[in-house]
């Protein structure tokens, strides 16, 4: 399957925006340094891409599924991006997420015109069409942002930020307003799906729990945590919270719970990485109850008792 | 005319408005608990008759303390004590199961089933897993009191 190439509207022709993209039709076990230069082009965002270069790199793209060689195109593109690095992931890629997007086909046929488009275009790639497309299927958030398909928890939010601004430029439904070619509703349910994708991936424990889930191992609503040291310590931490009388007595609290936070993040990377699920597990439930801690004390106010703290 | 400030603003609180659809709010009973949630508080840990529960719900992050006091000539919870940190029906789950545990032995108290408490507080399927946390708490604070007991005999 092809990878991913987006351009920011205006500097299309002199800087492509990449989002390297690992092949998801590729051999699963391999591992993906899913950097732009190994990659060809996945999903086309840019109906703005001028032609030419569209054709080569989709060209180069179907010559390569594999995509593992060098080519000028990506060449061109790994050199205009910036300090992103992407972590070649540890998660196990004989997991069902693979297996479903292993069968995916490389394309889909344009709503409008039947041009084949990438499975993971978000408009028509025949530059008299260029409608926005509609939502494909089993596609999972951090394809959704031109990620690799196989979920890393360690990302770089700089870059995430990125892509995100960069698709949401493409489909904004502000964009198709006068809904001229039909496409407006797809622009709202793609904006809206990149929206989730990432409010998802960017803090540590949606993503963390994102991940456990497409890994199959979520955490269930009904399950009962007994982890006496763990439940002390934030029973603990809760009351110091609400005995609390001053910001200061507050601020110290806060350190702490920062130290607790930056901690459990950093476990959860070890643990993704060494495909650790049940320590992982552990310390996303742990990071929930940090979380909580967090958001009572960012709506701390002195002398206001603290009520249910969510709904 | 303080009365309708204070209604509005609890509604307020509990009732959380998504885009186009209906407001969800919670039944009244669970808002009476959660505005004056009984026997809110602690007893002290190490009193060989007093049992200590402490459970949390991994999904939501909720924390839940139960204590019970016990006499041991009559195998009775004769004082119940709660402190939750979580949503309103968690809070009120544990309220109610104070309330509904005082003075029953352990056996009745341990054979409380979850639907018991969703029913009376008449808990939407979301929220059925606060019930189960409070299920939990007073089993965990049984068990806990026996094995003190337990212990206490064996030393003694």
């Amino acid at each position: 399957m092809a990878s991913l190439i987006t351009t920011a509207r205006a500097k299309a022709a002199q800087i492509p925006f990449s989002t390297a993209m690992t092949s998801t039709g590729s051999r699963p076990s391999r591992v993906i340094l899913s950097t732009a230069a190994n990659n060809t082009s996945t999903r086309n965002l840019s109906s703005l891409t001028p032609p030419r270069r569209l054709n080569a790199i989709m060209s180069s793209a179907s010559i390569l599924p594999s995509s593992s060689r060098y080519t000028p195109a990506a060449a061109f593109l790994s050199a205009t991006r910036t300090s992103s690095h992407f972590h070649s992931s540890a998660i196990s890629s004989s997991t069902s997420n693979n297996d479903t997007t292993a069968k995916r086909p490389e394309t889909r046929s344009c709503w409008k015109c039947s041009t084949p488009v990438p499975y993971l275009a978000l408009q028509c790639t025949n530059p008299e069409c260029k409608v926005v497309q509609t939502l494909a299927p089993g596609v999972n958030y951090f394809e959704t942002l031109g990620l690799s398909p196989e979920p890393s928890y360690d990302v770089d939010l700089k870059d995430l930020r990125l892509r995100f601004f960069k698709i949401q430029q493409l489909i904004h439904p502000d964009s198709y307003s006068q809904n001229a070619n039909g496409d407006q509703v797809y622009a709202q349910q793609q904006s809206s799906l990149t929206n989730k994708a990432y409010s998802t991936l960017k803090e540590p424990l949606s993503r963390a729990n994102y991940i456990l889930e497409l890994l199959g191992a979520p955490i269930h609503e009904t399950e009962s945590l007994n982890e006496p040291e763990l439940l002390m310590e934030v029973m603990e931490a809760r009351e110091l919270l609400e005995e609390a009388q001053t910001e200061d007595e507050v601020q110290e609290l806060k350190n702490v719970n920062d130290t607790r936070i930056k901690d459990t993040v950093e476990g959860l990377s070890k643990a993704f990485k060494s495909q650790d699920l049940e320590q992982a597990k552990t310390l996303a439930i742990e990071l929930q109850y940090w979380i909580r801690i967090q958001n009572v004390i960012r709506d701390w106010v002195a002398g206001h008792p603290i009520v249910a703290d969510h709904v | 005319m303080l009365r309708t400030t204070i209604f509005n603003a609890s509604r307020s609180l509990f009732a959380k408005p998504s885009a186009a659809i209906a407001v969800r709010s919670y039944h009244p009973k669970v808002i009476d608990h959660y505005e004056r949630p009984r026997n809110v508080g602690s007893f002290n840990k190490a009193d060989p008759f007093v049992g200590t529960g402490l459970v949390g719900a991994p999904a939501c992050g909720d924390v839940m303390k139960l204590q019970i006091k016990v006499d041991e000539a009559s195998g009775k919870i004769v004082d119940v004590k709660f402190k939750t940190f979580g949503c309103g029906s968690a809070i009120a789950s544990s309220s109610y199961m104070t309330e509904r545990v005082r003075g029953m032995t352990l056996e009745d108290a341990g054979s409380i089933k979850n639907t018991e408490i969703a029913k009376e507080l008449c808990l939407p399927p979301v929220k059925l897993h606060c019930s189960m946390l409070a299920e939990d708490a007073i089993k965990s604070a049984i068990n806990d009191y026996k094995r003190k007991r337990a212990a206490a005999t064996a030393s003694a």
